[in-house]
């Protein structure tokens, strides 16, 4: 592709194909602000803090117009600074100021450009409403006096996840954002999946924050903590921490966790490879009995929630296996069966605290996960011990429940499920067929693969999305009959689990890394192949006995 | 006239003929102005005392429809706005042409004995220029400077009947577009013509109307609007008070040609007499023949829907007219024209009403003929409502490229009382100074001032007009129309509407006057869309004027007025908030506030 030039503050930018002057600068190393722009989402220009001055004296917003080959701009000008700082005192005028106490102090965007910038006060007045919280959704909390109305939230549920959960109403200066109606959030058709949080540059939609009821357990002597830690979780964490990002860090995770307090740490992994053994079996009969095809998967609450809401006749078509959380929750029980056991679940996703509190999902009348944390909160609490991170030893994970195979590991990322399921159906660990498997179009960060497996005599026709819209467009398809497959992965959250809403919020660089990191786990790994878990038939013939079916399975009518 | 529906062209032009005919026996005609302005000053009264009088005299007279007299006699016609408005209750006498303005329920009995019996002048009701009293409509400057086209059969013809309307040669058109002209030559020809949009951006119309033809979908549709919410913006309302049928002709011609079989307008319900003479149109052309299915025998479909509209300033006002045509919410995201993506389910384009009405005069009598008036890239009329301190107030149709000069002077009859030319403003918050006045009023001229023609408001500003009160009347006239969607314009103008208020109370400071131009400058040069509202440029006290009474001193909040008794005063520029208590407060009207722009620019 042909390399362009543009000057910068002076500095020579190359570029080939970015749609705007602020991707020009950034991925030159110049940061120019920006509260409404986001990669993935239509351009919006609503918040004016991109503003830069063109060689003419006029000043534009970086993000709405294509470099041109030896185009002038310059970020740091009088005038630009003058604006930025003008527009800060604007936002901040209208927004509920209470850094002290807010949840997304530490990567609140306002936050950072007004310390950037040395806005101190809202010089023009403050002139911010205080309507009230919603905390209805279990996932969520909407704060609308803190919003900046850049409609990150309102254009991510609508163009990447298609739910339309939340809009703006009214205009001018009355104009607010909210959910549809101006209902409250749980009201809707939200599934919970933490996009809109995670876009969010201030305080306004936060993740819910539940450490003060794991420090409670943590403190109370009577309980015994147990902990399960998902596979995204240990590539969202290094960044925080100063680590190259994606880089896999569960043994400092397990020795930090230790350090926290917590009794037993346990590795979803095994769990997955649970999973895909469970669902493996269910697809093969599947196949045999000539039931209805595809077979979706059910790892996602968000994709479950959603399929409840929009596609009620396709839930005979999910399959019927629990998440890799709720299997682990219900092997966590087993395995302290007459203790009392608090059990929580680290974990990529905020849907998953929905998830944790359904009743059709209790075993034995008691819910199988009491606490889910998310990765953000993890770090939170890892930032209160102020643990050196960096430089923790790295520990295993507790026996019996701790050991995983590669298969599981990739359940992280957007096709991992498909590649364990496919590992699992070729029962071959030869470098030639592990070779196949990745390059049969398995792999990558697309938002919707369909590719062909030859299994034996049988070719199956598989699907992978990752993002409610792309899963929509994915059904309309099937539907139709434009598009005849067998089995379809669905994630909720764009590019999986590694971008799940509750790993810190992420550029597509990150994400690639963390992709890239749990396959380096897996690489890593000895065992490739699910049924080669040490543990399993310890889980299946003294955990479950005989119970496999009533415990890992679940019925979503 | 029998109301049988029309099945062939043939039958349209024998009809036609007809309806001339009939018009042609009417001896004399009295056109009573009937648009909104004169009836609120009782013109409805006038044409029921008129013809009250007609029946008391036994006077042969064509008053309804269908009442035609095969001998002639009195036609007495509710017309539509003639555009003079302040010199209102208007009534014609034809042959002769004469007009009487101003006229009062009283004057009835003698217009009927004066001129109607005996055929003599009545020179109390003429319009009295200063100079002579001009006893003809044709010799009033006022309309000699225009040049009415789309107006033309405004003040001509019943607005409530549709044969005066086919008489005028109503209709043509569409029988053209019909049989004689493809469709291909018909946008052919109003490319030629260059025909802009009247709404306000001027964008060329006929990429609209080609994207609507191309477009595939089975159930596109054409939206029209009397969008013009702009302060002092009614041209709309006025041109479909004074004929509709070219309204429902333009409508109806655009939309066959572009194979559209329903057409929305719609009319903000405060004008309730365009909404009403409208739906009459639309009702009597059904009737003909001339809307619904198989028009004219030609085969072809078009049904014209009316609906209340509201105002069209904002995008949200846009999604809720959107939402109602498709009985749904439309939402932020759902752009406001024609979408290819297929967002708003069908296809949809929106057009100003005006715009429209250009549509039959471009086809009756050809490019060439259009762009015979107005500059090679505005061609054409324009209509707009002349008002603010001058002689005379109302609509008026101008070719472009007549000046601003033009318009005050010779239109509108100079700046009334003599007061002192000030500003105008041109739709919306154009301001145009002084130095304007021998600019041509078109879209390139404004564009070159980094403005636009707008919706067609011109309002004349005189020495007495506060600034002060202009610039906030137009920031909260901003505000509302502010979509929320940029920071600058979005937290900005309350804040200067705030700020504005505290100083024209007189309880502001220097800084708060920094903090207003501050604001406006950055609203100006990073918002979304450049619609920003003046800011003041401070006053000054004319010492020839100035008597020395100290009112201003006394007045003055911040004690920036200094000076001795009985001499001229002055004002201490570095301690001025400009909140111009001083300038409302001078009996002499020595105070003199300077134009803005001039200081922060």
């Amino acid at each position: 592709m042909e390399t362009k030039c543009m000057i910068i503050d002076g500095q020579t930018c190359s570029f080939t194909d970015e749609p705007n002057v602020l991707e020009v600068a950034r991925a030159n190393r110049i940061d120019i602000p920006s509260l409404c722009y986001c990669e993935n989402l239509s351009v919006y220009e609503s918040c004016r803090m991109c503003i830069v001055e063109k060689a003419d004296g006029t000043v534009d917003t970086s993000c709405s117009f294509a470099p041109e080959d030896g185009m002038e701009v310059y970020t740091n000008s009088p005038k630009v600074q003058k604006n930025r700082k003008m527009i800060l005192e604007l936002l901040l005028g209208s927004h509920r100021t209470e850094c002290t106490t807010c949840d997304k102090a530490s990567t609140c965007k306002l936050l950072e450009y007004c310390t950037r910038y040395r806005v101190r006060s809202a010089r023009f007045g403050n002139l911010h409403t205080t309507p009230p919280i919603d905390d209805s959704s279990v996932c969520v909390v909407r704060d609308p006096s803190k919003c900046v109305l850049c409609g990150q939230c309102v254009r991510m549920c609508d163009e990447v996840q298609n739910i339309k959960a939340l809009s703006f109403y009214r205009h001018g200066s009355h104009s607010f954002v909210a959910p549809v109606n101006n209902m409250l959030l749980a009201d809707t058709n939200c599934v919970g999946c933490g996009q809109c949080a995670s876009v969010c540059p201030t305080g306004a939609l936060v993740v819910k924050n539940e450490i003060d009821r794991f420090w409670s357990m943590i403190h109370d002597p009577r309980h015994k903590v147990v902990v399960q830690v998902a596979p995204a979780v240990r590539v969202g964490v290094a960044e925080a921490f100063g680590l190259p990002a994606g880089t896999p860090v569960m043994g400092k995770i397990v020795t930090a966790l230790r350090r926290i307090g917590v009794d037993v740490v346990y590795d979803t992994n095994l769990s997955a490879d649970l999973t895909i053994i469970e669902e493996a079996a269910e697809f093969m009969e599947k196949l045999e009995t000539g039931a209805s095809l595809p077979l979706f998967t059910s790892c996602c609450p968000g994709w479950i929630q959603h399929a409840e809401h929009k596609y009620p006749e396709l839930l005979p078509q999910i399959s019927t296996c629990g998440s890799p959380m709720e299997m682990m929750g219900a092997l966590i029980r087993r395995q302290f069966a007459g203790e009392r056991v608090f059990s929580v679940a680290i974990m990529p996703c905020t849907a998953k605290k929905f998830e944790s509190r359904r009743e059709q999902l209790d075993k034995d009348g008691v819910p199988v996960v009491d606490l889910v944390l998310t990765t953000v909160e993890l770090i939170r609490m890892i930032q209160e011990l102020v643990l050196d991170f960096k430089n923790l030893p790295d520990a295993e994970a507790d026996h019996p429940l701790g050991e995983f195979t590669g298969s599981g590991v990739i359940f992280g990322v957007t096709g991992g499920v498909t590649e364990a399921a496919i590992r699992r159906v070729l029962a071959d660990t030869s470098s030639a067929t592990m070779q196949t498997i990745a390059e049969c179009g398995v792999r990558g960060l697309d938002g919707t693969k369909i590719f062909e497996v030859t299994a034996g005599d049988m070719t199956l026709r598989i699907g992978v999305v990752s993002g409610l819209k792309n899963t929509d467009q994915l059904i309309a398809k099937i539907k139709s009959g434009a598009l005849q497959l067998d089995f379809v992965e669905v994630m909720a959250c764009p590019n999986g689990c590694i971008g799940g809403g509750g790993q810190p919020s992420a550029t597509s660089w990150t994400k690639a890394q963390r992709s890239a990191g749990l396959f380096r786990v897996d690489e890593a790994c000895e065992l490739k192949l699910p049924q080669d878990n040490p543990s399993l038939d310890y889980v299946y013939n003294t955990l479950l006995e005989g119970r496999a079916h009533e415990l890992l399975h679940v019925k979503y009518v | 006239m029998d109301q049988k529906k029309l099945k062939s062209r043939e039958e349209f032009v024998t009809y036609q003929t007809a309806c001339r005919r009939y018009m042609e026996e009417q001896k004399r005609k009295i056109y009573v102005c009937c648009g909104s302005t004169c009836m609120t000053e009782g013109a409805m009264k006038i044409y029921s005392a008129l013809k009250q009088q007609l029946e008391l005299r036994k006077i042969p007279c064509t008053v309804e429809l269908g009442d035609y007299l095969e001998n002639g006699g009195v036609g007495l016609s509710k017309v539509g706005c003639v555009g003079f408005c302040s010199h209102g209750p208007l009534i014609r006498i034809d042959p002769e042409g004469w007009l009487y303005t101003k006229v009062m329920v009283e004057d009835v009995e003698e217009i009927i004995q004066t001129s109607i019996v005996e055929g003599k002048y009545i020179s109390r009701l003429g319009f009295d220029d200063g100079m002579t009293i001009n006893k003809r409509q044709k010799d009033i400057t006022f309309f000699q400077s225009q040049t009415r086209r789309i107006l033309k059969n405004c003040g001509e013809i019943d607005a409530e009947r549709i044969d005066d309307a086919i008489a005028h040669g109503g209709y043509e058109a569409l029988v053209k577009a019909l049989f004689d002209i493809s469709e291909e030559d018909i946008l052919r020809e109003i490319e030629t013509a260059g025909l802009r949009g009247r709404g306000g951006i001027g964008s060329y119309t006929i990429e609209k109307w080609r994207k609507l033809k191309n477009s595939t979908d089975p159930r596109k549709t054409l939206v029209v609007n009397d969008g013009k919410s702009a302060i002092g913006s009614y041209m709309d309302s006025g041109l479909l008070e004074g004929d509709p049928h070219k309204a429902v002709e333009g409508i109806a011609v655009i939309c066959i040609t572009c194979g559209v079989t329903d057409g929305y307008a719609y009319i903000h319900p405060q004008y309730q007499t365009a909404v009403y003479r409208l739906k009459t149109a639309v009702k009597q052309a059904e009737a003909l023949g001339l809307l619904g299915d198989d028009i004219l025998g030609s085969g072809k479909r078009f049904r014209l829907h009316v609906n209340n509209g509201m105002e069209q300033h904002t995008p949200e006002e846009y999604m809720k007219m959107y939402g109602h045509l498709q009985n749904r919410e439309v939402k932020w995201f759902d752009t406001v024209y024609l979408d290819e993506t297929g967002r708003l389910q069908n296809a949809t384009e929106s057009n100003n009403l005006e715009t429209i009405v250009n549509v039959p005069d471009i086809i009756n009598y050809g490019a060439e003929w259009f762009r015979s008036l107005g500059t090679e890239e505005s061609p054409g009329t324009k209509v707009f409502m002349l008002t603010g301190a001058i002689n005379n107030i109302g609509m008026v149709e101008i070719p472009f490229g007549t000046t601003v000069r033009q318009m005050v002077e010779d239109i509108g009859g100079g700046m009334a009382n003599s007061g002192p030319f000030r500003a105008v403003r041109l739709s919306g918050s154009t301001m145009l100074m002084r130095e304007n006045l021998d600019m041509p009023i078109t879209f390139e001229d404004l564009e070159e001032l980094g403005d636009r023609i707008g919706t067609g408001n011109f309002e004349v500003m005189d020495g007495k007009r506060s600034m002060m009160e202009t610039a906030k009347y137009l920031l909260r006239f901003a505000s509302r129309g502010s979509c929320g969607r940029c920071t600058p314009c979005r937290e900005g103008l309350p804040r200067m509407t705030f700020l504005l208020d505290k100083l024209s109370k007189g309880e502001g400071s220097r800084e708060d006057m920094d903090e207003v131009i501050e604001l406006a400058n950055l609203i100006q040069s990073s918002a979304l869309c450049f619609e920003t509202c003046a800011t003041l440029g401070g006053y000054e006290i004319d010492p020839a004027l100035c008597v020395g009474c100290t009112k201003c001193a006394r007045n003055c909040p911040v004690m920036a007025i200094h000076g001795t008794i009985r001499q001229p005063h002055e004002i201490d520029k570095t301690k001025c908030i400009k909140c111009g208590a001083c300038f409302r407060g001078c009996p002499k009207h020595a105070v003199k506030e300077n134009d803005p722009w001039k200081q922060n620019v």
